[in-house]
């Protein structure tokens, strides 16, 4: 075989670790027990690798938060002092088997829903939902004061253990099926997933009811699940997440299996580098502000990991599952659609398992081929949430992974195969 | 020359019928303006620098 086809065979294992996989949520844990090579005294950040004084402030208050949680520091002088001192080991949650939705701070202490994936046999860790709005915003979202702090505790204690309680009794809720079906019901998978939520609540919430629990105990954790918008996100970061890890390492592939910024930069990693990530300028949304005060001067560039989603064929992949989504950014039907085919451009295959009406029922393309970004010109269109330079979401809409990471990647992978 | 002018005239009494490549907001106005359209989803070729040409040329 020559170098071209050993590249699409590569190509071919690497988009079928995406299109066959088969996730499952499987237990709620503490990171520091199901997020691989996370250490003792170690923060773990969204994006790619960066330097504690070049983070932007969200990082930097994510950093400080993770000290106070843990309670590695009394207050905020000095956990910036240790931080400095360089006591604390600092990394990009995607060098682990783990996401980090918005600043996707983690450490040892917070719980973390489990995801197996059993065609693949990967497991991953996705942060979960911090419930219904209050005090003003969650964690991931750059934010942090006691009431943020108690919530995660709260969650930790009181609304995880009939959770656990129900997948030990039932072995798991499959995540695959939730994803297919809500596509054809209008998400997308990334910034919606109202179909995806009331799929997950009908298969969950019998189940919790079944448990030989107080009533109370149940409904804190019922009112929990219901009332948090796009509760499902992570477990489909998760299901994503499981399956690029899969492809990670496969000689060969020049699948993208990372997309992620943090605020200064943006990444891509690829299958066959797995340990070498590949950065451009973090490029700004286009999208709906929450609300006409906010312009484009308010918004961080790109921050989160949360396009894991993409790299399996979701979000800005899926814009034509979802016109409702690209319809807040001012787009019609059929751009939704086009949005699709032309992602269908830069990928390796279709997922059979996500058949689109408003594609007359052609499959969503799935993995992202370095080598056909740089051959047409097109960068993967990728959805998300607008973060406040302060802290906050402010908004939702779209942006394209910048070409100067599949250069990057492209010359590497050169290096490597010549 | 007036057979020509008269084919002309014509061009504006019938309603057209278009074919738009590429940029979607054209094709859009011509529809909100009950314009028959139809949609091309083109591009101009996208050109690479000559180092990745041949990086291409060499794993693609």
């Amino acid at each position: 075989m020559d170098v071209k086809q050993r590249i699409a065979e590569a190509n071919r294992q690497a988009a079928s670790c995406i299109t066959e996989n088969d996730p499952y949520w499987v237990d709620i844990r503490p990171a520091g027990e199901c997020v691989e090579g996370l250490e003792d005294h170690m923060i773990l950040h969204s994006g790619p690798p960066i330097d504690y004084e070049d983070m932007v402030m969200l990082h930097k208050r994510g950093m400080v938060s993770a000290m106070l949680f843990e309670g590695w520091a009394k207050d905020e002088k000095e956990a910036v002092e240790i931080i400095r001192s360089g006591e604390i080991k600092i990394d990009s949650a995607l060098n682990h088997n783990t996401v980090g939705a918005g600043t996707g701070i983690i450490t040892k202490s917070v719980a973390m829903n489990v995801i197996e994936d059993r065609r693949n046999h990967t497991t991953a860790a996705t942060f979960p939902a911090e419930g219904p709005v209050f005090q003003g915003g969650f964690c991931g979202w750059g934010l942090y004061n006691e009431g943020i702090a108690e919530n995660l505790r709260y969650m930790r204690e009181v609304l995880f253990p009939p959770m656990r309680e129900m997948l030990a009794k039932n072995g798991g809720i499959a995540i695959k099926p939730i994803l297919a079906e809500g596509m054809q019901m209008g998400d997308e998978n990334h910034t919606r997933q109202t179909a995806a939520d009331l799929l997950f609540d009908k298969q969950v919430l019998p189940q919790l009811f079944e448990l030989d629990l107080p009533k109370e105990q149940i409904m804190r954790t019922v009112r929990y699940i219901v009332e948090t918008p796009r509760f499902f996100h992570c477990y489909g970061q998760g299901a994503s997440r499981a399956a690029a890890i899969a492809a990670d390492g496969i000689e060969y592939s020049t699948m993208v299996t990372a997309m992620a910024g943090n605020g200064v930069e943006f990444g891509i990693k690829i299958a066959a580098l797995p340990g070498q990530w590949f950065t451009a300028p973090a490029p700004m949304m286009k999208g709906r502000y929450t609300s006409t005060k906010f312009t484009e001067k308010d918004q961080l560039p790109w921050i989160g990991d949360s396009c894991v989603v993409e790299c399996a064929g979701m979000g800005g992949i899926a814009a034509a599952a979802s016109p409702i989504v690209c319809n807040l950014r001012g787009m019609s039907l059929q751009e939704s659609i086009a949005q699709s085919r032309e992602m269908e451009n830069i990928c390796i295959t279709r997922n059979p398992n996500y058949v689109i009406p408003n594609l007359d029922f052609d499959c969503l393309p799935a993995g992202v081929d370095i080598r056909l970004v740089l051959k047409t010109g097109i960068c993967p269109a990728v959805h998300g949430g607008m973060f406040n330079y302060e802290g906050g979401l402010i908004g939702a809409g779209m942006a394209r992974v910048p070409m100067g990471c599949f250069e990057k990647a492209m010359k590497a992978f050169a290096a490597k195969y010549r | 020359m007036q057979e020509s002018r008269k084919n002309e005239a014509g061009i504006y009494q019938e309603k057209p019928a278009v074919a738009n490549l590429g940029i979607m907001l054209f094709y859009q106005a011509l529809v909100d303006q009950k314009c028959k359209c139809t949609q091309i989803n083109w591009v101009p070729e996208y050109e690479q620098s000559e180092e990745m040409e041949a990086l291409l040329d060499e794993f693609l």
